[in-house]
């Protein structure tokens, strides 16, 4: 799991935005409509939500619980199946999509 | 024949032989031939410019204007898509249109598609749809495509971009059933699988065009392609060049960004836990090696690879977390909490210890008091570095450096739980009680419901109380007499056995029998207050106690105070509330003061009771086999004689006809196996069935084939089981690095000693390790553990009557 993905939140974000962005997260994902979406989110907060938290899964690399990633693309799974909340690009973007 | 081949070729698409063929032909007959020449060639410039020859393309068209005489009005299509095809966008946007007007309906699709991406003005409704859904404007991208009718050639635009915005809107059954529809070979049917479903897909379940389109809509195409050659060659164990495809794909690589490149960055950097012992050496050895390298000597590279290799376990060179520092630093800039928290890292790693030995370990905590020494200077505000080294003082009995720091963190700390946790814990050992029961209210205020503080205060309050009996003087008894009435406030909410309040004026009046003499011994009152509990288990707690604290205030009289026998009728749901009690009084005095005679003493108290066991009892059974399963290291004959004790009374109880099988050398057969589900099953056991499940996977791995990485460690050849059992008690009272070098002085590499000194602590004589004996000379039976991952839950109480 890619928590910043999962909370849309940055690396250089502090501990307030990325609580902010958990709640918001879980407004839009509440336990009693989408379980699986609020399991993932709470996963991300309790990976991301302090410094210590944070910088100990830079250098330890948790996942999330027991999650070990055996390749490339599972990763790139991951960090897909992370984004509970997709955002549609800038329309340039879009286009550059479409064109490729 | 020259016609039939050339026809026949034309069909089946080789259409420049088709054309030399029609060639021929004019040369031979050109009246006839002359028109059906012109349309070959004019197919054939199709072909070329779609081939991207367009020179050969421009020689064609010449050829047709200037040698054959065709008319250049006919040619325009012609014209439009070379000029296309060379970058000329008015030509392409006027082949677009050509396109879209024609009857064909692919070539109007086509050419719908190729005004979208233009923007021309015929797709203004879809480029207006578009602006609006990248502004998540949904409502007026649904207007917008109010003016694309549903039979335009537009018409699948219209879908596509309802199904982006069904899909970020989380509507995944619109956006799939909108997506489903849209007609092959467009565009946007080409581009909808970036918008599939992850969710249930794992690495070998997706189609990698989805991955491809993904990587585009998320504007890292560069990792497209990498991606899967990097996974091609991971999979095949060729990991350096799985590193090297992703940093040479032109993506940005390594990145320490929330990004794809960054997620698989992370993955690079800790892919050590996804791989085998011998893989991992072959990973790490890459990593090691590249940090010289030119072409990976970027701080990106240099912080991914020293990660690598910190957290593939070389915590010990300094020069690593140095090169770590320097690459973090650069990459995402300094960070005092970051270097504190490496500086910990590296203290901790120095408390692990191959020997553990009183030496090696005051050794390992003098390393650590340097670096977390280095960790608070670093970072004055970091608590866990605080608390490693308080521990560290108080392994060496550095009493000034601990108190000095202590009184550091309280000042720096004042609202931390953690800390004053550990003030208080630390005052109380060196008898401040009440220095350390202030601390610990402190972080009572701190923490209000936090389980830990409140026990640390029962135990202060005890230990406050043994205090002031010990002076032994009458203003004393009083103020230990207070600490009790504390304590007895502080009871919790749903106490352990050991926890109640009966249990505590048991207790007091132990204290009161042992430090009051006379009529002033309130003794007898408090024994009183005690009533609720049985008389039997009423004297084992007080013969507990009894041993417990007469040490503390008269040392001598320890040995003097004799063991109770009790009298009257034993029950083993006595049995029982002694068991809680003991279970707890080893938890809540951290071990201290339980010895192997209270054990034993209990346990010829269960062993009279079992004559009395009842069919009632049948539920006190299951707890406590639950119980002895949990202090099993204390005692290994007791739970046989309880299964044996119940099978006498109802010899086909499916739930300890189980526990019986684990408890004898003896496989069930398949006939028996049956029988007891079929028994549980007719009873509604549960239980039994879970623990007849859970036996029967045991049996299953413990019958397995040996492993390869067995066969390695103990030779191809195997050995016995009780070659095994032999080897593992010679090892067994050996410290770990004892056996190591008494392993490779047989001739054991380092690795081979370190792994099987690894499994000698889970060899014992009763369970040996699945897999260890020879598949070739297997021993008599293989035996399932005795107390495998079987444990029963925790009784149903619908099931049984239970008495607590």
């Amino acid at each position: 799991m890619h928590p910043y993905q999962t909370l849309h939140v940055t690396l250089d974000d502090d501990s307030e935005t990325i609580r902010q962005a958990y709640l918001d997260a879980v407004r839009r994902h509440p336990p009693e409509s989408d379980p699986e979406g609020f399991r993932l989110i709470n996963d991300a907060y309790e990976l991301i939500k302090t410094e210590d938290a944070r910088l100990s899964r830079e250098i330890g690399g948790k996942i999330s619980g027991s999650t070990i990633l055996a390749s490339p693309i599972e990763a790139a799974l991951m960090f897909f199946k992370a984004d509970l909340d997709p955002k549609p690009p800038a329309e340039a973007d879009f286009y550059t999509f479409l064109r490729s | 024949m020259i016609l039939k081949r050339a026809e026949e070729q034309l069909l089946g698409g080789r259409v420049l032989r088709a054309r030399e063929g029609f060639r021929r032909l004019f040369k031979l007959e050109p009246e006839v031939y002359r028109e059906r020449y012109i349309e070959v060639t004019r197919t054939a410039i199709g072909f070329a410019i779609s081939e991207g020859k367009t020179d050969q393309a421009r020689q064609w068209l010449d050829y047709l204007k200037n040698e054959l005489g065709v008319d250049p009005g006919e040619l325009e299509l012609e014209e439009l898509k070379l000029a296309s095809a060379l970058g000329d966008e008015s030509a392409s946007d006027e082949l677009a249109r050509s396109e879209l007007n024609s009857g064909d309906e692919r070539l109007r699709l086509r050419g719908a598609d190729a005004l979208v991406l233009a923007g021309a003005p015929e797709a203004e409704p879809v480029c207006r749809a578009i602006r609006h859904l990248c502004r998540s404007e949904w409502s007026e991208m649904r207007d917008a495509l109010q003016g694309v009718g549903r039979k335009s050639a537009f018409a699948h635009w219209r879908l596509f971009l309802r199904g982006c915005a069904a899909y970020y809107q989380n509507d995944a059954p619109l956006a799939a059933s909108c997506f489903s529809k849209l007609p092959a070979g467009t565009i946007p049917a080409r581009k909808a699988a970036a918008f599939g479903g992850w969710r249930g897909k794992d690495a070998g379940s997706f189609p990698e065009s989805m991955l491809k389109e993904r990587c585009h809509l998320i504007g890292e195409s560069e990792m497209a392609d990498a991606l899967v050659k990097s996974q091609h060659f991971w999979t095949k164990g060729m990991y350096a060049k799985a590193y090297q495809a992703m940093k040479h794909s032109g993506a940005r690589f390594p990145d320490l960004k929330v990004s794809l490149a960054g997620q698989v960055s992370h993955f690079f950097q800790h892919a050590d836990v996804s791989l085998n012992r011998t893989e991992r050496g072959r990973w790490l050895e890459f990593a090691a090696s590249a940090m010289s390298k030119r072409s990976f000597n970027t701080e990106a590279d240099n912080y991914v690879l020293a990660n690598t290799l910190i957290h593939g376990g070389d915590y010990e060179c300094d020069a690593i977390w140095e090169i770590y520092r320097r690459g973090r630093e650069a990459t995402r800039g300094k960070n005092a909490r970051f270097v504190a928290l490496c500086y910990v890292i590296r203290a901790t790693s120095d408390l692990i210890l191959e020997c553990e030995c009183e030496e090696c370990v005051q050794f390992g905590h003098e390393c650590a008091i340097f670096k977390l020494e280095a960790a608070i200077q670093a970072d004055p505000g970091y608590e866990p570095a605080y608390l490693k080294l308080l521990d560290s003082y108080r392994v060496l009995r550095k009493k000034s450096e601990r108190n000095k720091l202590l009184d550091k963190m309280s000042t720096r700390f004042p609202e931390s739980k953690t800390s004053l946790l550990a003030a208080g814990r630390a005052c109380l050992d060196r008898k401040a009680h009440a220095k350390g029961l202030a601390y610990l209210e402190k972080a009572r205020e701190a923490a209000p419901l936090d389980g830990e503080v409140r026990a640390e205060i029962r135990r202060g309050l005890v230990a406050k109380a043994v205090g002031h009996y010990a002076k032994g003087t009458p203003p004393q008894f009083e103020k230990a007499r207070e600490s009790f009435e504390l304590l007895l406030k502080e009871t919790p909410r749903n106490p352990d056995f050991g926890e109640t309040e009966e249990i505590v004026y048991l207790r007091w009046s132990v204290l009161e029998e042992l430090a009051v003499e006379g009529k002033e011994s309130q003794k007898d009152d408090k024994r009183l207050l005690a009533k609720g509990i049985d008389s039997h288990v009423a004297e084992f707690v007080l013969a507990f106690y009894r041993e417990h604290h007469a040490p503390q205030l008269h040392g001598k009289r320890a040995k003097s105070i004799p063991m109770v026998e009790p009298r009257g009728e034993k029950t083993l749901a006595q049995a029982l509330q002694m068991l809680r009690f003991l279970l707890n009084g080893m938890k809540s005095e951290r071990g201290k003061g339980i010895r192997e005679e209270w054990l034993d003493f209990l346990e010829d108290y269960i062993d009279d009771a079992l004559p009395e066991l009842t069919k009632k009892d049948r539920g006190i059974a299951v707890e406590m086999y639950r119980l002895l399963q949990e202090t099993h290291h204390f005692w290994t004959r007791y739970p046989a004689d309880l299964i044996d004790q119940w099978r006498e009374l109802d010899k086909d109880d499916p739930l300890f006809t189980v526990w019986f099988w684990q408890d004898i050398d003896e496989e069930p057969t398949q006939e028996e196996i049956d029988k007891t589900r079929k028994e549980a099953e007719k009873r509604g056991d549960r239980m039994a069935l879970t623990a007849l499940d859970a036996y029967l996977k045991v049996l299953r791995e413990n019958n397995a084939e040996i492993s390869d990485e067995d066969a390695a460690i103990f030779g191809k050849g195997g050995m016995t089981l009780d070659q095994a059992e032999m080897m593992a008690a010679v090892l067994k009272p050996m410290a770990p690095a004892e056996r190591i070098r008494f392993l490779m002085g047989q001739g054991a590499s380092r690795e081979e000693a370190e792994v099987i000194s690894s499994v000698v602590d889970t060899f014992g004589s009763a369970a040996p390790p699945e897999g260890l004996p020879s598949a070739k000379e297997s021993p008599a039976k293989p035996k399932p553990q005795p107390r495998p991952a079987a444990k029963p839950s925790d009784p149903d109480p619908n099931q049984f009557d239970l008495p607590f």
